[in-house]
């Protein structure tokens, strides 16, 4: 993934490729470190004994748990209904909310007007409207992707109001001059201008995606990895919550990784 | 100075006008006079330039000219017609030089024929003619993060003047730049103008610019014209030689006798 990124970077602007690379190599090794020092202490505080027995295990008991999961069948089906989910929401939500975001942005006489409620219907708990989406749509996918929808529907619409607005103030003086169209304001100035603020969303969004789903199968669900958090916590085998933790802080980290490949791709050397 | 020629403008060698404009802005503390009672003309390929402490009014009576204040009282016009109506043949340009962090400095050049309609192959060719024309060709794919602060104002230049604007309004265009770097501006800044000899509007408050740039300086001073100066060197000028001549050096001082007294 890292290797990756560098390859997609500045026609080799910045220093000797090679150079790069040793500085990248070098900071991969310390981030490294940071994990096996991690992995250490817990070891350390599992063996000290001054974590209740109930809830404390040892790296390794949650490692052969993760083992015995992902090859008896349980952890793959989970982890294809949580990814499916999170990357529908997130899809639709974003779609949905950057439009909003864009119109609300264009027309701040509307925006005032809704201002009001978009913030209090914002700062409701998600969570609570969960029973109701269930309800709605059954224990099914759907009630998944509508919780993380309502969540990251609004990052997005935030995201690119605020990119709409923040156009600057030399450059919205410099195109007044040129006498602009209003679809060249739009599409040349309003929009590139908003990019950056949007891929901000973006990326925030698709975590919070995989967050609402996760939340949604703990409530109720037939399958996910949310599913098996609960089902693993009320049988007290924490070892089954930790390792789940773990694969849902790896699909986190790729996802995010993932989008910072796509703005790079996308943004190229703009200066952001 | 005084308006005295007939109001057909356009046709008798003026290229704007602004006669007897008062322009009130509100404050909290009451309507304050930015300019008050000020007439001039720029008269066709003149280059003028307003010079004046902040707050004189010189940054206003260009912004009436390119139509971003409206006059509260009198009349303004540019090349014969209202100031928003003549904006397709001005170029305008500040000090920052806003230029769109998203376009590569030949997209950036590109940006000002793009928005007034040019063919895109025409368009891409005057862009790469202008941007050499500054001694940016080598640097037409760099975004503006990756060029200097000195080559980025070159690249507003070339921007704001290859839709070839028959006036140029100019906002202090080079009063960010490093004394070095605003020198050699000035010089392919001149040797532009004398190409083509536009019509120049120039806002500064560098004395010793105004002397080497300007035809003619009026002075601002509280919102009203204190002074004009014709400025008598032939071109082209060289900055050495005018710093050192007598006549400017006694320009130099009347003018900033003008502005520091009260």
């Amino acid at each position: 993934m890292v290797a990756a990124a560098g390859s997609s970077g500045l026609k080799g602007k910045a220093g000797r490729p090679s150079h790069r690379n040793v500085a990248r190599l070098k900071r991969l090794a310390g981030q490294i470190g940071v994990g096996i020092a991690f992995l250490a202490l817990w070891q350390l505080v599992y063996m000290s004994g001054v974590v209740k027995p109930l809830i404390s295990r040892s790296p390794g008991q949650v490692f052969w748990f993760f083992v015995q999961i992902a090859t008896d069948g349980t952890l793959l089906p989970a982890l294809y209904s949580t990814v499916e989910a999170t990357v529908v929401a997130f899809v639709l939500a974003s779609f949905v909310g950057v439009v909003i975001g864009i119109g609300l942005g264009l027309f701040p006489k509307v925006e005032e007007l809704l201002d009001p409620y978009i913030s209090a219907f914002n700062a409701m708990p998600r969570t609570a409207f969960a029973p109701v989406f269930i309800l709605l749509f059954g224990v099914s996918q759907a009630a998944k992707i509508a919780l993380a929808f309502s969540v990251v529907v609004f990052i997005l619409m935030v995201n690119a109001r605020a990119g709409i607005r923040t156009v600057d103030r030399d450059i919205r003086l410099m195109v007044t001059v040129m006498n602009i169209s209003k679809r060249d304001m739009f599409m040349k100035i309003l929009l590139p201008s908003a990019v950056p603020s949007i891929f901000a969303g973006l990326r925030l969004g698709i975590i919070y995606s995989l967050l609402g789903v996760v939340t949604s199968e703990i409530l109720a669900s037939r399958v996910g990895l949310g599913q098996l958090i609960a089902g693993y916590a009320g049988t007290f085998q924490l070892e089954g919550v930790y390792a789940v933790c773990i694969v849902l802080a790896v699909i986190a980290s790729l996802l995010n990784a993932g989008m910072a490949l796509l703005e790079r791709y996308l943004l190229g050397a703009r200066a952001l | 100075m005084a308006p005295s020629i007939s109001p057909a403008a356009g046709t008798d060698g003026v290229a704007a006008r602004i006669s007897d404009v008062v322009m009130e802005f509100q404050t909290t503390s009451g309507p304050v006079r930015g300019l008050d009672d000020v007439s001039l003309e720029l008269r066709e390929g003149e280059f003028l330039v307003l010079v004046g402490r902040s707050g004189s009014g010189k940054t206003t009576a260009l912004n009436v000219l390119a139509g971003l204040h409206t006059a509260t009282i009198g009349e303004v016009s540019v090349l014969a017609q209202p100031p928003v109506a003549a904006r397709p043949q001005l170029g305008y340009m500040f000090a920052r030089d806003a230029l769109l962090p998203w376009r590569t400095a030949l997209k950036n050049v590109e940006f000002g024929l793009e928005v007034r309609g040019f063919a895109k192959s025409e368009r891409r060719a005057l862009a790469r003619d202008y941007l050499g024309l500054v001694g940016l060709k080598r640097f037409a794919d760099n975004y503006p993060s990756q060029l200097s602060q000195g080559q980025r104002q070159r690249v507003a230049l070339a921007r704001t003047w290859a839709p070839s604007p028959k006036i140029l309004l100019m906002d202090e265009p080079f009063s960010a730049l490093d004394a070095q770097t605003r020198e050699s501006l000035h010089e392919e800044f001149v040797r532009m103008w004398a190409a083509d000899k536009k019509s120049v509007v120039f806002v500064t408050h560098d004395l010793n610019e105004a002397i080497t740039l300007a035809d003619r300086i009026l002075v601002f001073k509280d919102g009203k014209i204190a002074k004009e100066f014709s400025i008598p060197f032939a071109r082209p000028r060289d900055l050495v030689d005018i710093t050192a001549d007598r006549t400017a050096r006694d320009i130099y001082h009347e003018i900033r006798q003008l502005l520091y007294q009260h």
